[in-house]
Protein backbone atom coordinates (compact mmCIF):
# COMPACT_ATOMS: atom_id res chain seq x y z
CA UNK A 1 0.00 0.00 0.00
CA UNK A 2 2.60 2.45 0.82
CA UNK A 3 4.51 3.95 -1.69
CA UNK A 4 8.20 1.86 -0.71
CA UNK A 5 9.60 2.79 -3.86
CA UNK A 6 10.06 6.50 -3.10
CA UNK A 7 12.69 6.82 -1.15
CA UNK A 8 11.97 10.37 -0.70
CA UNK A 9 9.80 11.43 2.61
CA UNK A 10 6.83 12.96 0.74
CA UNK A 11 6.77 16.81 2.21
CA UNK A 12 3.36 17.13 4.07
CA UNK A 13 1.43 20.99 4.42
CA UNK A 14 -1.24 20.91 6.32
CA UNK A 15 -3.41 23.82 5.92
CA UNK A 16 -5.85 24.89 8.84
CA UNK A 17 -6.92 27.30 10.78
CA UNK A 18 -5.45 28.72 14.40
CA UNK A 19 -7.24 25.66 16.32
CA UNK A 20 -7.30 22.13 16.81
CA UNK A 21 -10.68 21.34 14.68
CA UNK A 22 -10.71 18.99 12.14
CA UNK A 23 -6.99 18.73 11.97
CA UNK A 24 -5.66 17.59 15.06
CA UNK A 25 -5.95 13.90 14.52
CA UNK A 26 -3.79 14.70 11.91
CA UNK A 27 -1.58 16.62 13.89
CA UNK A 28 -1.58 13.67 16.23
CA UNK A 29 -1.01 10.97 14.03
CA UNK A 30 2.23 13.10 12.17
CA UNK A 31 2.95 13.51 15.79
CA UNK A 32 2.67 9.52 16.48
CA UNK A 33 4.82 8.82 13.31
CA UNK A 34 7.18 10.66 13.83
CA UNK A 35 6.86 12.44 10.36
CA UNK A 36 7.69 16.21 9.64
CA UNK A 37 5.02 18.41 8.46
CA UNK A 38 4.46 21.71 7.98
CA UNK A 39 1.62 22.89 10.48
CA UNK A 40 0.19 25.96 8.04
CA UNK A 41 -2.55 27.99 10.44
CA UNK A 42 -4.82 30.42 9.23
CA UNK A 43 -6.45 33.39 11.18
CA UNK A 44 -10.19 33.83 10.66
CA UNK A 45 -9.16 37.28 8.89
CA UNK A 46 -6.89 35.75 6.00
CA UNK A 47 -9.24 33.12 5.11
CA UNK A 48 -11.79 34.96 2.75
CA UNK A 49 -8.39 35.76 0.58
CA UNK A 50 -7.08 32.03 0.66
CA UNK A 51 -10.63 30.43 -0.05
CA UNK A 52 -10.63 30.38 -3.61
CA UNK A 53 -7.29 28.76 -3.88
CA UNK A 54 -8.27 25.67 -1.82
CA UNK A 55 -9.86 22.57 -3.90
CA UNK A 56 -13.66 22.25 -2.02
CA UNK A 57 -13.54 26.10 -0.69
CA UNK A 58 -12.71 24.47 2.63
CA UNK A 59 -10.32 23.28 5.23
CA UNK A 60 -8.45 21.47 6.31
CA UNK A 61 -6.55 20.18 3.16
CA UNK A 62 -3.12 18.40 3.36
CA UNK A 63 -0.73 18.84 0.27
CA UNK A 64 1.63 15.96 -0.46
CA UNK A 65 4.06 16.84 -3.00
CA UNK A 66 1.89 19.74 -4.09
CA UNK A 67 -1.07 17.29 -4.63
CA UNK A 68 -4.22 18.75 -2.82
CA UNK A 69 -6.37 16.31 -0.52
CA UNK A 70 -9.41 17.41 1.25
CA UNK A 71 -11.67 16.08 3.53
CA UNK A 72 -10.61 15.76 6.95
CA UNK A 73 -11.62 12.26 7.62
CA UNK A 74 -10.10 11.01 3.93
CA UNK A 75 -7.22 12.90 5.22
CA UNK A 76 -6.82 11.38 8.52
CA UNK A 77 -7.40 7.38 6.96
CA UNK A 78 -5.23 8.30 4.35
CA UNK A 79 -2.11 8.90 6.99
CA UNK A 80 -3.55 6.11 9.25
CA UNK A 81 -3.04 3.85 6.03
CA UNK A 82 0.48 5.10 5.47
CA UNK A 83 1.78 5.18 8.96
CA UNK A 84 0.49 1.62 10.02
CA UNK A 85 -2.46 2.71 12.24
CA UNK A 86 -5.51 1.08 10.63
CA UNK A 87 -5.51 -1.96 11.61
CA UNK A 88 -3.65 -5.21 9.60
CA UNK A 89 -7.13 -6.88 8.27
CA UNK A 90 -9.81 -5.80 6.63
CA UNK A 91 -11.93 -6.42 9.82
CA UNK A 92 -9.46 -4.79 12.37
CA UNK A 93 -10.01 -1.71 9.50
CA UNK A 94 -13.32 -2.00 10.32
CA UNK A 95 -13.81 -2.16 13.80
CA UNK A 96 -11.48 1.21 13.26
CA UNK A 97 -13.77 2.52 10.71
CA UNK A 98 -16.69 1.71 13.29
CA UNK A 99 -15.25 4.17 16.23
CA UNK A 100 -14.67 6.58 13.70
CA UNK A 101 -17.99 6.54 12.31
CA UNK A 102 -19.33 6.67 16.18
CA UNK A 103 -17.24 9.91 16.32
CA UNK A 104 -18.11 11.76 13.18
CA UNK A 105 -22.29 11.15 14.56
CA UNK A 106 -20.85 12.35 18.32
CA UNK A 107 -18.59 15.38 16.51
CA UNK A 108 -22.54 16.85 14.79
CA UNK A 109 -24.38 16.10 18.35
CA UNK A 110 -21.56 18.49 19.73
CA UNK A 111 -21.57 20.88 16.62
CA UNK A 112 -25.29 21.43 17.45
CA UNK A 113 -24.12 22.47 20.71
CA UNK A 114 -21.71 25.11 19.83
CA UNK A 115 -23.32 26.05 16.88
CA UNK A 116 -26.36 26.83 18.78
CA UNK A 117 -27.05 30.99 19.48
CA UNK A 118 -30.34 31.12 21.11
CA UNK A 119 -29.53 30.78 25.10
CA UNK A 120 -32.10 28.76 26.18
CA UNK A 121 -31.98 26.05 23.56
CA UNK A 122 -28.31 25.82 24.21
CA UNK A 123 -28.76 25.19 27.30
CA UNK A 124 -31.13 22.35 26.23
CA UNK A 125 -29.22 20.89 23.96
CA UNK A 126 -26.42 20.43 26.65
CA UNK A 127 -28.23 18.86 29.00
CA UNK A 128 -29.02 16.09 26.32
CA UNK A 129 -25.39 15.77 25.45
CA UNK A 130 -24.64 15.19 29.72
CA UNK A 131 -27.27 12.74 30.22
CA UNK A 132 -28.32 10.68 27.00
CA UNK A 133 -25.79 11.65 23.87
CA UNK A 134 -22.35 11.67 25.47
CA UNK A 135 -23.05 8.12 28.13
CA UNK A 136 -24.41 6.61 25.01
CA UNK A 137 -20.95 6.76 23.01
CA UNK A 138 -18.93 6.76 26.41
CA UNK A 139 -20.58 3.52 26.89
CA UNK A 140 -20.37 2.19 23.16
CA UNK A 141 -16.33 2.80 23.35
CA UNK A 142 -15.67 1.01 26.69
CA UNK A 143 -17.82 -1.97 25.54
CA UNK A 144 -15.61 -2.21 22.32
CA UNK A 145 -12.17 -1.69 24.56
CA UNK A 146 -13.89 -4.67 26.68
CA UNK A 147 -13.99 -6.85 23.83
CA UNK A 148 -10.91 -6.39 22.39
CA UNK A 149 -9.26 -9.39 23.70
CA UNK A 150 -5.47 -8.90 23.36
CA UNK A 151 -3.48 -7.04 25.91
CA UNK A 152 -2.95 -3.24 26.10
CA UNK A 153 -6.74 -1.71 26.54
CA UNK A 154 -6.92 -0.49 22.87
CA UNK A 155 -9.56 -0.87 20.45
CA UNK A 156 -8.22 -2.72 18.14
CA UNK A 157 -4.89 -5.09 18.29
CA UNK A 158 -2.76 -4.77 21.01
CA UNK A 159 -1.14 -1.64 19.82
CA UNK A 160 -2.26 2.66 19.36
CA UNK A 161 -4.62 2.78 16.18
CA UNK A 162 -6.66 5.81 14.57
CA UNK A 163 -9.74 4.84 16.59
CA UNK A 164 -7.74 5.18 19.81
CA UNK A 165 -6.02 8.76 18.90
CA UNK A 166 -9.91 9.86 17.74
CA UNK A 167 -11.65 9.02 20.63
CA UNK A 168 -8.77 10.76 22.87
CA UNK A 169 -9.33 13.85 20.82
CA UNK A 170 -12.86 14.03 21.37
CA UNK A 171 -12.88 13.19 25.16
CA UNK A 172 -10.20 15.95 25.35
CA UNK A 173 -12.49 18.16 23.83
CA UNK A 174 -15.77 17.00 25.57
CA UNK A 175 -13.60 17.19 29.05
CA UNK A 176 -12.63 20.67 27.91
CA UNK A 177 -16.21 21.87 27.78
CA UNK A 178 -16.88 20.03 31.02
CA UNK A 179 -19.59 17.66 29.81
CA UNK A 180 -18.05 14.49 30.74
CA UNK A 181 -16.47 13.22 33.92
CA UNK A 182 -14.63 9.77 32.82
CA UNK A 183 -15.14 7.93 36.20
CA UNK A 184 -18.01 5.70 35.01
CA UNK A 185 -15.94 4.42 31.82
CA UNK A 186 -12.69 3.32 33.30
CA UNK A 187 -11.48 1.82 30.60
CA UNK A 188 -12.05 4.68 28.47
CA UNK A 189 -10.30 6.53 30.98
CA UNK A 190 -7.55 4.52 30.84
CA UNK A 191 -7.33 4.48 27.13
CA UNK A 192 -6.78 7.82 26.85
CA UNK A 193 -4.30 8.00 29.74
CA UNK A 194 -2.49 5.82 27.68
CA UNK A 195 -2.69 7.66 24.42
CA UNK A 196 -1.76 10.92 26.16
CA UNK A 197 1.63 9.48 27.33
CA UNK A 198 2.58 8.34 24.57
CA UNK A 199 6.21 9.73 24.38
CA UNK A 200 5.75 10.91 20.71
CA UNK A 201 2.42 12.13 21.36
CA UNK A 202 3.02 13.70 24.93
CA UNK A 203 5.70 15.58 23.26
CA UNK A 204 3.23 17.12 20.79
CA UNK A 205 0.50 17.74 23.35
CA UNK A 206 3.47 19.80 25.18
CA UNK A 207 4.31 22.09 22.34
CA UNK A 208 0.70 22.59 20.17
CA UNK A 209 -0.59 26.49 20.12
CA UNK A 210 -2.83 26.60 22.85
CA UNK A 211 -6.02 27.46 20.97
CA UNK A 212 -9.80 27.30 22.48
CA UNK A 213 -11.16 25.14 20.21
CA UNK B 1 -18.28 -19.54 1.39
CA UNK B 2 -18.92 -16.69 3.37
CA UNK B 3 -22.93 -15.74 3.80
CA UNK B 4 -23.80 -12.22 4.23
CA UNK B 5 -27.45 -10.55 5.07
CA UNK B 6 -28.26 -7.29 5.07
CA UNK B 7 -30.98 -5.94 7.86
CA UNK B 8 -32.23 -2.62 6.80
CA UNK B 9 -35.46 -0.84 6.43
CA UNK B 10 -37.47 -1.46 2.82
CA UNK B 11 -36.31 1.66 1.60
CA UNK B 12 -32.46 2.29 -0.59
CA UNK B 13 -31.33 4.86 2.21
CA UNK B 14 -28.51 4.20 4.07
CA UNK B 15 -28.18 0.35 2.94
CA UNK B 16 -28.23 0.91 -0.60
CA UNK B 17 -24.64 1.76 -0.93
CA UNK B 18 -23.61 -2.00 0.30
CA UNK B 19 -26.29 -3.28 -1.96
CA UNK B 20 -24.40 -1.52 -5.31
CA UNK B 21 -21.18 -3.57 -3.99
CA UNK B 22 -22.76 -6.57 -3.63
CA UNK B 23 -24.23 -6.14 -7.25
CA UNK B 24 -21.20 -4.77 -8.24
CA UNK B 25 -19.38 -8.05 -7.37
CA UNK B 26 -21.90 -10.50 -7.93
CA UNK B 27 -21.93 -11.43 -4.93
CA UNK B 28 -25.00 -13.11 -3.36
CA UNK B 29 -26.43 -11.95 -0.04
CA UNK B 30 -29.64 -12.16 1.59
CA UNK B 31 -31.61 -8.66 1.67
CA UNK B 32 -33.58 -8.78 4.87
CA UNK B 33 -35.61 -5.70 4.33
CA UNK B 34 -37.86 -4.91 7.79
CA UNK B 35 -41.21 -3.77 8.03
CA UNK B 36 -42.34 -0.48 10.41
CA UNK B 37 -44.34 -2.38 12.33
CA UNK B 38 -41.52 -4.81 13.03
CA UNK B 39 -39.61 -2.47 13.68
CA UNK B 40 -39.65 -1.50 17.50
CA UNK B 41 -38.79 -5.11 18.43
CA UNK B 42 -35.87 -5.78 16.10
CA UNK B 43 -34.33 -2.43 16.99
CA UNK B 44 -33.87 -4.34 20.54
CA UNK B 45 -32.00 -6.95 19.10
CA UNK B 46 -29.80 -4.54 17.03
CA UNK B 47 -25.89 -3.34 18.40
CA UNK B 48 -26.75 0.44 18.72
CA UNK B 49 -30.61 -0.27 18.17
CA UNK B 50 -29.87 0.68 14.63
CA UNK B 51 -30.01 -0.32 11.15
CA UNK B 52 -28.37 -1.04 9.01
CA UNK B 53 -26.55 -4.09 10.23
CA UNK B 54 -23.96 -6.70 8.38
CA UNK B 55 -23.62 -10.44 9.19
CA UNK B 56 -21.18 -11.97 8.04
CA UNK B 57 -21.24 -15.51 8.92
CA UNK B 58 -23.16 -14.42 11.46
CA UNK B 59 -21.06 -11.83 12.90
CA UNK B 60 -22.76 -8.56 13.36
CA UNK B 61 -21.30 -5.48 11.64
CA UNK B 62 -23.08 -1.61 11.66
CA UNK B 63 -22.88 1.67 10.90
CA UNK B 64 -23.49 2.27 6.89
CA UNK B 65 -20.09 3.91 5.77
CA UNK B 66 -17.73 0.70 7.88
CA UNK B 67 -19.82 -1.61 6.18
CA UNK B 68 -19.37 -0.32 2.41
CA UNK B 69 -16.14 0.16 3.10
CA UNK B 70 -15.40 -2.90 4.42
CA UNK B 71 -17.19 -4.59 1.67
CA UNK B 72 -15.52 -2.58 -1.13
CA UNK B 73 -12.00 -3.92 0.26
CA UNK B 74 -12.99 -7.33 0.40
CA UNK B 75 -14.51 -7.15 -3.25
CA UNK B 76 -11.75 -5.17 -4.80
CA UNK B 77 -13.47 -1.65 -5.31
CA UNK B 78 -11.29 0.33 -2.92
CA UNK B 79 -8.45 1.30 -5.51
CA UNK B 80 -5.33 0.27 -6.00
CA UNK B 81 -2.94 2.31 -3.80
CA UNK B 82 -3.38 4.35 -0.62
CA UNK B 83 -3.62 7.65 -2.73
CA UNK B 84 -6.46 6.02 -4.51
CA UNK B 85 -8.02 4.96 -1.66
CA UNK B 86 -7.57 8.64 -0.32
CA UNK B 87 -9.59 9.91 -3.32
CA UNK B 88 -12.04 7.26 -2.34
CA UNK B 89 -12.73 8.21 0.87
CA UNK B 90 -12.26 12.22 -0.32
CA UNK B 91 -15.48 11.44 -2.65
CA UNK B 92 -17.55 9.16 0.26
CA UNK B 93 -17.01 12.58 2.35
CA UNK B 94 -18.17 14.58 -0.06
CA UNK B 95 -21.47 13.02 -0.85
CA UNK B 96 -22.30 12.88 3.20
CA UNK B 97 -21.61 16.76 2.91
CA UNK B 98 -24.41 16.73 0.59
CA UNK B 99 -26.56 14.24 2.46
CA UNK B 100 -26.53 16.39 5.63
CA UNK B 101 -27.56 19.05 3.71
CA UNK B 102 -30.61 17.15 2.05
CA UNK B 103 -31.85 15.63 5.53
CA UNK B 104 -31.89 19.43 6.57
CA UNK B 105 -34.86 20.06 4.18
CA UNK B 106 -36.13 16.55 4.65
CA UNK B 107 -36.23 17.17 8.47
CA UNK B 108 -37.59 20.51 8.89
CA UNK B 109 -41.40 20.12 10.16
CA UNK B 110 -42.06 23.82 9.23
CA UNK B 111 -43.59 24.25 5.83
CA UNK B 112 -42.10 27.44 5.10
CA UNK B 113 -38.84 26.37 6.23
CA UNK B 114 -38.80 23.60 4.77
CA UNK B 115 -39.89 25.01 1.35
CA UNK B 116 -37.13 27.86 1.62
CA UNK B 117 -34.45 24.58 2.53
CA UNK B 118 -35.72 22.75 -0.81
CA UNK B 119 -35.72 26.05 -2.75
CA UNK B 120 -32.11 26.41 -1.47
CA UNK B 121 -31.07 22.82 -2.31
CA UNK B 122 -32.29 23.25 -5.88
CA UNK B 123 -30.64 26.64 -6.53
CA UNK B 124 -27.16 26.42 -4.51
CA UNK B 125 -26.24 22.99 -3.36
CA UNK B 126 -26.84 20.70 -5.78
CA UNK B 127 -25.17 22.97 -8.68
CA UNK B 128 -22.33 23.48 -5.96
CA UNK B 129 -21.84 19.50 -5.30
CA UNK B 130 -22.85 19.07 -8.90
CA UNK B 131 -19.32 21.49 -9.48
CA UNK B 132 -17.27 19.50 -7.20
CA UNK B 133 -18.07 16.13 -8.42
CA UNK B 134 -17.71 17.13 -12.15
CA UNK B 135 -14.35 18.64 -11.53
CA UNK B 136 -12.87 15.27 -9.56
CA UNK B 137 -14.68 13.29 -12.56
CA UNK B 138 -12.77 15.83 -15.19
CA UNK B 139 -9.45 15.48 -13.20
CA UNK B 140 -9.71 12.06 -13.45
CA UNK B 141 -9.92 11.51 -16.89
CA UNK B 142 -13.85 11.95 -17.11
CA UNK B 143 -14.85 8.24 -16.81
CA UNK B 144 -14.41 6.72 -13.22
CA UNK B 145 -13.69 8.91 -10.09
CA UNK B 146 -11.42 7.32 -8.99
CA UNK B 147 -8.38 4.86 -11.25
CA UNK B 148 -9.35 3.37 -14.23
CA UNK B 149 -12.13 1.41 -12.95
CA UNK B 150 -15.11 1.26 -10.88
CA UNK B 151 -14.74 1.87 -7.18
CA UNK B 152 -16.93 2.90 -3.83
CA UNK B 153 -16.73 6.53 -5.25
CA UNK B 154 -18.78 5.76 -8.54
CA UNK B 155 -21.67 3.97 -6.40
CA UNK B 156 -22.02 6.84 -3.41
CA UNK B 157 -22.16 9.70 -6.00
CA UNK B 158 -24.49 7.17 -8.09
CA UNK B 159 -26.89 6.49 -5.15
CA UNK B 160 -26.38 9.99 -3.72
CA UNK B 161 -28.87 10.78 -6.89
CA UNK B 162 -31.14 8.20 -6.85
CA UNK B 163 -33.88 10.60 -4.15
CA UNK B 164 -33.16 13.92 -5.83
CA UNK B 165 -33.81 12.93 -9.21
CA UNK B 166 -36.58 10.73 -8.09
CA UNK B 167 -37.96 14.24 -7.04
CA UNK B 168 -36.70 16.64 -9.60
CA UNK B 169 -35.82 14.20 -13.12
CA UNK B 170 -33.74 17.54 -14.73
CA UNK B 171 -31.52 18.19 -12.19
CA UNK B 172 -28.47 16.61 -13.91
CA UNK B 173 -29.42 17.91 -17.36
CA UNK B 174 -26.97 20.45 -17.43
CA UNK B 175 -24.04 18.30 -16.15
CA UNK B 176 -23.13 16.10 -19.01
CA UNK B 177 -20.32 14.75 -17.30
CA UNK B 178 -22.49 13.35 -14.56
CA UNK B 179 -25.30 11.81 -16.72
CA UNK B 180 -22.24 10.40 -18.69
CA UNK B 181 -20.99 8.76 -15.56
CA UNK B 182 -24.15 7.63 -14.21
CA UNK B 183 -24.92 5.86 -17.61
CA UNK B 184 -21.56 4.01 -17.67
CA UNK B 185 -21.87 3.14 -14.09
CA UNK B 186 -25.81 1.60 -14.29
CA UNK B 187 -25.06 0.00 -18.12
CA UNK B 188 -22.19 -1.94 -16.27
CA UNK B 189 -23.74 -5.66 -16.52
CA UNK B 190 -23.94 -6.58 -12.89
CA UNK B 191 -25.09 -3.35 -11.99
CA UNK B 192 -27.58 -3.13 -14.69
CA UNK B 193 -28.76 -6.45 -13.76
CA UNK B 194 -29.36 -5.11 -10.04
CA UNK B 195 -30.72 -2.00 -11.10
CA UNK B 196 -33.81 -3.83 -13.10
CA UNK B 197 -34.49 -6.35 -10.51
CA UNK B 198 -34.28 -3.66 -7.61
CA UNK B 199 -37.55 -3.12 -5.37
CA UNK B 200 -38.60 0.49 -5.69
CA UNK B 201 -39.03 2.37 -2.79
CA UNK B 202 -39.81 6.19 -2.27
CA UNK B 203 -36.14 6.94 -0.46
Amino acid sequence: MSSSKVMKMPEYRLHYFNGRGAAEPARILFALADVEYEDVRYEREDWPAKKPGMPLQALPVLEIDGKMMTQSHAIIRYLAREYGFNGTDNMETFRIDEIHEAIVELQRELYKFHFENDEAKKKEVRQSLVDTIIPKFMNFFERRITENHRSGGYFVGDGITLADVLVYNIIFNIEKSQMVSLDNWPKTAALCKKVASHPKIADWLKKRPQTEF
Amino acid sequence: MRTYRLTYFDARGKAELARLVFAAAGQKFEDNRIQKDEWPEIKKTMPFGQVPLLEVDGKPLAQSYAIARYLAREFGFAGSSNWELAQIDQILDLVDDAKKEMLKAGHEKDPDKKKDLEQKLQDEIFPKFIGFFEKLLKDNGGQFFVGSSLSLADLAVLALFDNPLQKNPSLLDNSSALQAHRKLVQSSPKIDEYLKTRKHTDM
